[in-house]
């Protein structure tokens, strides 16, 4: 082998270079290629102007290597054999990657399957309802004082917008059943039932008002 | 096998940088070349960083599936070489780790259960310098004594000693500079007499 004879290098790596300088060793009549001789043969070679540059690079990492490690403890380290790879080894290894790109083709090919239609929708439906009813058992006591402040408002109607005094209003808390009858008969209690309708009571009102209109009607349901 | 250097001109001293741009450009048969030429190296490298480690082969086939699904980011900035060493030396670096934390749930649970510790096997054994060298076994006790390196002085170790790999190129690989690399070696080497000063005497008889 010649050091033009770059391929040789890179096909054969397994020690080639060592092998090489072994035996321009023997050649120079040295046995064992210390740092100086290194150095000469380096330098030898690259006065000769066939040395392909990373050889020259291998040489002078090798040389400095040397130098660095010394000697004895640089050739004890290369009397370690180099691992032969095990037969069969490119193949197996061409073999996994193939697998492993036939799999990511398949997986590629086979299109996500993506929520059903209005599952978003539905999420959110369910999360809004949730909150919402949440928040409407928070103000269901609210709700209350609410509804009986609009039944205090439609008994005022009821009696001509009359404002009552604070003592009449007081004396107004202790219905009679003559007075639940006299609303019965203004339809005021069917009204009531009316409004506790969500659809109804929810349809143009802005949020908060449905919230307070959705939590009179859940304590109307509750009560019932 | 294709050869690069007829079918392309690009980095006529790199074949891997050759096989990988035109693997990139469409052909497969380059990619099969460079597994063939690179896979012994590999396993080498593996090898001497990691040991008889049965895990060897798996790695080396997930270097190469790595070097795959790199291909259309790949840029020959630098030696083909130096790129494909550093995805070994991180595959085998995490290796080493995940072992490492087996290693040691294995002896958490051994000291939980109070049962004593199974015996190591025969490899783990070799891997104790002043064992093998009672076995006066001098490749296994070169082995040992650098596979009981600290893991960044034996990967720059076995790259600089056995890759024939210049310090800036090392530095490539284990992203540090040239003479931080120069300062492993230098460290590891003094590691190395210590625990080889048996065989080295030996050596100068």
């Amino acid at each position: 082998m010649t050091l033009e004879n770059r391929d040789e290098f890179d096909v054969d790596p397994d020690g080639e270079l060592l092998r090489w300088l072994d035996r321009q060793g023997e050649a120079a009549g040295v046995s064992k290629m210390d740092a100086p001789e290194l150095e000469r043969l380096l330098e030898l070679a690259r006065e000769d102007d066939t040395l392909p540059l990373s050889v020259g690079e291998r040489l002078q990492a090798r040389l400095e290597l040397a130098r660095d490690l010394g000697t004895d403890l640089d050739s004890l380290l290369g009397s370690v054999p180099r691992d032969a790879a095990p037969a069969g080894l490119a193949q197996r290894a061409l073999r996994r990657v193939r697998s492993e790109v036939a799999l990511d083709a398949l997986l590629d090919a086979v299109p996500l399957e993506g929520a059903p239609v209005g599952l978003g929708a539905r999420v959110l439906a369910y999360v809004v309802e949730h909150e919402r009813r949440a928040r409407f058992r928070r103000l269901g006591a609210l709700g209350m004082a609410l509804a009986a402040g609009i039944l205090l408002l439609f008994t005022l109607r009821s009696t001509g917008g009359n404002v009552a005094e604070p003592s009449e209003a007081m004396a107004g808390r202790d219905l009679t059943p003559a007075d639940l009858e006299l609303l019965q008969d203004l339809d005021l209690l069917e009204d009531w039932e009316d409004v506790t309708d969500p659809e109804l009571l929810l349809d143009g009102l802005d949020p908060f008002e449905s919230l307070l209109v959705g939590g009179l009607g859940e304590t109307a349901e509750e009560s019932r | 096998m294709a050869n690069p250097e007829l079918e392309l001109d690009t980095a006529p001293a790199d074949p891997g940088a050759g096989w990988m741009l035109a693997f990139r450009a469409g052909d497969e048969a380059s990619f099969e070349a460079l597994v063939e030429h690179y896979s012994p190296k590999v396993w080498a490298l593996l090898t001497r960083f990691l040991g008889s480690d049965s895990a060897r082969e798996d790695l080396v086939q997930e270097t190469f599936l790595r070097v795959l699904r790199a291909k259309d980011r790949y840029e020959p900035r630098a030696k083909f070489s130096t790129w494909l060493y550093r995805i070994v030396f991180n595959l085998a670096s995490h290796a080493q780790a995940r072992a490492a934390i087996r290693k040691t749930d294995r002896l958490d649970a051994t000291s939980e259960s109070g049962e004593r510790a199974a015996p190591e096997p025969v490899e783990e054994r070799l891997l104790e310098p002043d064992r093998a060298l009672e076995a006066e076994d001098r490749i296994a006790a070169v082995r040992a004594a650098i596979a009981a390196l600290p893991e960044r002085q034996r990967m720059a170790l076995v790259l600089a000693k056995y890759e024939e790999l210049p310090y800036n190129e090392i530095g490539a690989v284990m992203e540090m500079s040239g003479k931080a690399v120069k300062s492993l070696v230098h460290r590891a080497r003094e590691a190395l007499r210590a625990s080889l000063s048996g065989l080295l005497a030996e050596e100068l008889q």
